[in-house]
């Protein structure tokens, strides 16, 4: 095996975990998130002797996650089935503001892939709009555009829940 | 402010995650192909289960349904396995010949989920990154390849239940899927549009699966498209004349059974098996006559492990057979037919410690040995 090659398995060691709760937050699964780590890796890789910068190299495979993730052919190979709710997730708390987010978490991954990858993103990473734009090979107004209409969405499923508990 | 509430959100999903994936190379041996055999399982297995994987091993898990399986040869219970394995790019056929593969840019991750299928003339090796066919004369042809470094979307290839031929797409040709005939390694056929891509054989006609999930059929000969779709999301399972998928139950639970590409790809209740719960992760491979399935499952959640165990497939349905009993503190992790009755099971293995013996198992009695490596 090769995966020593010039320092790539040290930047794996150092990155994965926190590439990995990047990509959990894109699939919202922890097994899903490994595929998509493992293929994002993979492309890192095959590159990694053109990368020359290496501590840039977090950055390409975060743009390598969020484009992959977007990718509905990726995505095919997770098995991913469309669902008529959203996936359950674990409950930690079973106070109200566990409740409020565990049901932004659902929302969350009922969100269009897209709209997703951009909030992941923007509220996660902290990236500009036109970081996520270069990020996500997209226009800043696409940036733009999906996350006004993800957060929409948001607001429109979680209301209905915030009246009931308040 | 929904905002503040999202932030929270995925800062808890985020903290939650506190350990390294396991990814090292016999880690995504290990855990990789147990998902990308799942995969291959689900449409081509994903095959692919389509899946298919093979960290080193992999096997032709595709239905040669119209061909008569092998008889089983008199050979000592614990003889070398007579299955196509591939490991660190050399492929070795059954009689223990290794044939070499060219070296791709992306050896380390990308070819672990590479699969080996027997087909008319040699052995078909198929992975995200290229697509190989290797004749039975040790010659090496690239059917489709993935540039080095290629950022975008992947390629997926299944062979058609005779092994005559080979459906391949390839995202970087616009998702467009052609078909090549195995004999003449050339191109015979390519869909018109491209916004599908293959996900298993139904006689001599293609199953092409849609970005929205959906299912349609394809006939390569005739150009025919047919636009019918599945009423219900359904993973397929095999290919061949039978055509088997599992769905999503109200129950949580996934039910396997003969799919209906006719009319609406939907799986009759009546036929239908329910074989597996939402958490658990499950790899069929079909045997070479397509009337057995093995089914090997993990929980996905709780990390245990069922022992395999296999499926009858008859024209009415699918029923639960012989469990096979493993020896050994492995789990398994993939598995191969050699005939339509034994199957080779391969196990797990950390990075650094030896690979366990495969295990030979007999569906009629479920009794497994480890056999030579």
């Amino acid at each position: 095996m090769q995966v020593n090659d010039d320092g790539f398995a040290d930047f794996v060691a150092a990155n994965s975990v926190a590439l990995l709760r990047t990509a959990h937050l894109l699939v919202c699964d922890r097994h899903r998130a490994e595929d998509l780590l493992q293929t994002a890796l993979a492309r890192t890789y095959a590159r990694w002797h053109r990368i020359r910068d290496h501590g840039a190299a977090r950055a390409y495979v975060r743009r390598v996650l969020a484009t992959t993730a977007v990718s509905w052919w990726r995505l095919r190979s997770f098995g991913e089935q469309p669902v008529a709710e959203p996936p359950d997730a674990e409950v930690a708390d079973p106070t109200a503001s566990g409740a409020e987010r565990l049901a932004m978490w659902r929302q969350l991954g009922a969100l269009p892939r897209q709209q997703r990858a951009v909030l992941v993103l923007r509220y996660y990473e902290d990236l500009s709009e036109a970081d996520i734009a270069a990020t996500l090979g997209i226009s800043r107004g696409a940036v733009k555009s999906a996350a006004s209409r993800g957060l929409q969405r948001l607001r429109e499923q979680l209301e209905p829940m915030e009246r009931e508990l308040t | 402010m929904v905002e503040e509430l999202l932030r929270e959100t995925m800062a808890e999903q985020a903290d939650a995650i506190d350990s390294a994936p396991d990814l090292t190379a016999a880690a995504v041996r290990r855990g990789g192909r147990r998902r990308t055999l799942r995969r291959v399982g689900t449409p081509v297995a994903a095959v692919i289960a389509v899946l298919a994987v093979a960290g080193g091993i992999l096997v032709g898990g595709n239905l040669l349904s119209q061909r008569k399986p092998e008889p089983p040869a008199a050979r000592p219970a614990d003889a070398a396995p007579l299955v196509p394995r591939l490991r660190d790019n050399v492929l070795t056929v059954p009689g223990g010949r290794k044939i070499p593969l060219p070296q791709t840019g992306v050896a380390v991750y990308a070819t672990l989920s590479e699969v080996v299928s027997a087909v008319r003339g040699g052995w078909l090796v198929r992975g995200s990154t290229r697509v190989l066919f290797v004749s039975t004369a040790g010659a090496v042809r690239k059917l489709a390849e993935v540039p080095d470094g290629f950022d975008g979307p992947v390629l997926v290839a299944v062979p058609s239940p005779d092994g005559d031929r080979v459906a391949i797409t390839k995202a970087e040709a616009a998702g467009q899927t052609w078909v090549v005939d195995l004999g003449t390694q050339r191109e015979v056929a390519r869909t018109p549009t491209p916004d599908a891509y293959v996900d298993n054989w139904f006689g001599n006609q293609v199953v092409l699966r849609f970005q929205d999930h959906q299912l349609s059929l394809w006939d390569p000969s005739r150009g025919n498209w047919d636009r019918r779709r599945s009423s219900k999301p359904v993973t397929l399972v095999s290919g061949g004349n039978l055509l088997l998928g599992y769905n999503q139950a109200t129950n949580g639970t996934y039910c396997i059974g003969p799919v209906d590409p006719l009319h609406d790809f939907a799986i009759g209740a009546t036929n239908c098996a329910v074989v597996f719960g939402k958490d658990d992760m499950t790899v069929f491979v079909p045997s070479p006559a397509g009337r057995h399935l093995v089914a090997l499952t993990s929980g996905a959640v709780s990390g245990s492990y069922t022992p395999p165990y296999v499926l009858s497939v008859t024209a009415n349905g699918v029923a639960t057979g012989t469990r096979l009993t493993l020896s050994g503190g492995h789990f398994p992790t993939t598995a191969a037919w050699e005939d339509d009755r034994t199957v080779i099971v391969f196990m797990t293995y950390d990075e650094g410690q030896p690979e366990p013996a495969p295990q030979r198992c007999w569906i009629d009695t479920g009794r497994c040995v480890p056999t030579r490596n």
